[in-house]
């Protein structure tokens, strides 16, 4: 009698992961001839707006623990100190940033009146897949349909400052890689003496460097770093970031120029589309 | 059948939290509340935990940049392994052997997602540098210690306010 149960409840079992096996194959087939298009748009159109909410708070968040942690620990006057000091580097670095935007702008002729035909889109949030930096988008614009959208389009924010690529586009959703991404790579020119032309790669999500610069080239923190125009889809002169510091590869002849960006990556909230250039 | 309907309610509500809020917070981003409740159903043996799980695979699936079917097919095996494990080789059900289980089912969904990544990059259906091995290992370890942290006190919080839950726990 026992045997037989047993028997029963294997055959019962084996049955069970046949027909979810089944299922399993059903779904993908049912994905990839695209009938569960409606469905999956559905859902998109329906999740939207919780998930941009969700985000908008999520961004929020980060902005107040950021600005608290510089705060925890310090007396009232060594608090004013470090305000008033990350003040005025902040001015200084502003400033700097303003002056040099100036001065690139009339070097390379970088207007508003571009001809460069933009889509809004604004950040939903990241990829499911755990850990991944890329991050989700949706335009802004129910006009435009998501397939125009190609691979490879540059994202900008306000006056042309580069913070990612299009990576993918599902039914209603465009993923995009930021620059800091571990497998993010663009071609870059430093604006020193020399121009510098190299690829600038994220590392982990943390940063962006330029390896592989020859050490005869002169590089000092502090230089700002724009798209150099040598990928099809990119058009040349879009910010990137500043020089934070030179480091010299000490297995190669080579120095490393790791790279501060304009924009803090990890607060991208509305961005722009470079369809065409 | 209203059950069923408040977990895909449920289930859609934690993947949504989980993109689009959880994801850009320190230490929360760490945490799979999808899998735990995957896990939860599969050791109370739900009526309808396959189904939930795949529900659940189906919705990060299409949220998700990597192949399809990764997601379902990794929520799927945690399910029946835990399952497996909490019925047929777990002697008592308290917290550290739940604990230990939770840490079971991490690694073996990560380590599901990592070889299915091998397998279409293998076919050519995936970039296997879009999946960022580098801090895989690391991002492994960090998410089992914050999720069984998570956890520990979620736990302590419903033993104190909710006794009958503890039941389901103790056999």
């Amino acid at each position: 009698m026992n045997y037989e149960t047993t028997i029963m409840a294997i055959n019962f079992k084996n049955k069970k992961l046949g027909i979810t096996a089944a299922v399993f194959v059903l779904l993908i087939f049912l994905h990839s001839v695209n009938i569960l298009n409606s469905v999956e748009k559905g859902i998109f159109t329906i999740s939207a707006p919780l998930e941009k909410y969700f985000y908008e708070s999520s961004i929020e968040i980060r902005k107040f623990f950021q600005k608290f942690n510089y705060n925890v620990g310090e007396t009232e006057l060594e608090l004013l100190k470090i305000q008033n000091r990350s003040l005025i580097l902040e001015n200084a670095r502003l400033k700097l940033v303003d002056e040099e935007n100036k001065l690139l702008k009339k070097e390379l002729n970088f207007t508003r009146s571009n001809n460069f035909e933009f889509v809004s889109a604004r950040v939903m949030g990241y990829d499911a897949l755990q850990n991944s930096t890329m991050l989700i988008v949706q335009l802004e614009d129910k006009n435009i349909d998501t397939q125009e959208i190609k691979i490879n389009m540059p994202i900008i924010i306000e006056d042309g400052i580069l913070v990612g690529k299009v990576t993918a586009v599902n039914q209603k959703q465009i993923f995009i890689e930021p620059l800091t991404s571990s497998h993010s790579a663009v071609a870059a020119t430093i604006l020193n003496t020399n121009h510098t032309m190299g690829i600038i790669e994220g590392e982990l999500n943390l940063g962006i460097k330029m390896n592989m610069i020859p050490k005869t080239e002169k590089i000092k923190a502090g230089d700002i770093i724009v798209t150099s125009g040598l990928e099809a889809d990119i058009p040349k002169g879009l910010l990137i970031g500043t020089v934070l510091k030179v480091s010299e590869d000490t297995e190669k002849p080579f120095q490393i120029a790791h790279i501060s960006p304009l924009q803090d990556l990890r607060n991208l909230s509305k961005i722009l589309i470079i369809k065409s250039y | 059948m209203i059950n069923f309907l408040i977990k895909i309610l449920l289930i859609i509500f934690l993947i949504i939290i989980k993109i689009s809020f959880l994801n850009s917070l320190y230490f929360f981003e760490f945490l799979n509340p999808v899998l735990l409740l995957i896990i939860y159903l599969s050791v109370i043996n739900y009526k309808h935990y396959i189904a939930t799980t795949f529900f659940a695979g189906y919705i990060l699936d299409i949220y998700s940049f990597s192949p399809f079917g990764m997601h379902i097919l990794a929520l799927l095996c945690v399910a029946l392994i835990s399952n497996y494990i909490y019925f047929n080789i777990l002697t008592n059900h308290r917290f550290i052997p739940l604990m230990f289980l939770i840490l079971i089912s991490i690694i073996c969904y990560r380590a599901i997602l990592l070889f299915g990544a091998f397998i279409f990059s293998f076919l050519k259906i995936f970039n296997l540098a879009d999946y960022n091995i580098k801090t895989t290992y690391l991002d492994i370890i960090k998410e089992s210690f914050y999720t069984l942290i998570f956890v520990a006190v979620l736990y302590l919080l419903i033993q104190i306010f909710r006794k009958k839950i503890l039941a389901q726990f103790i056999r």
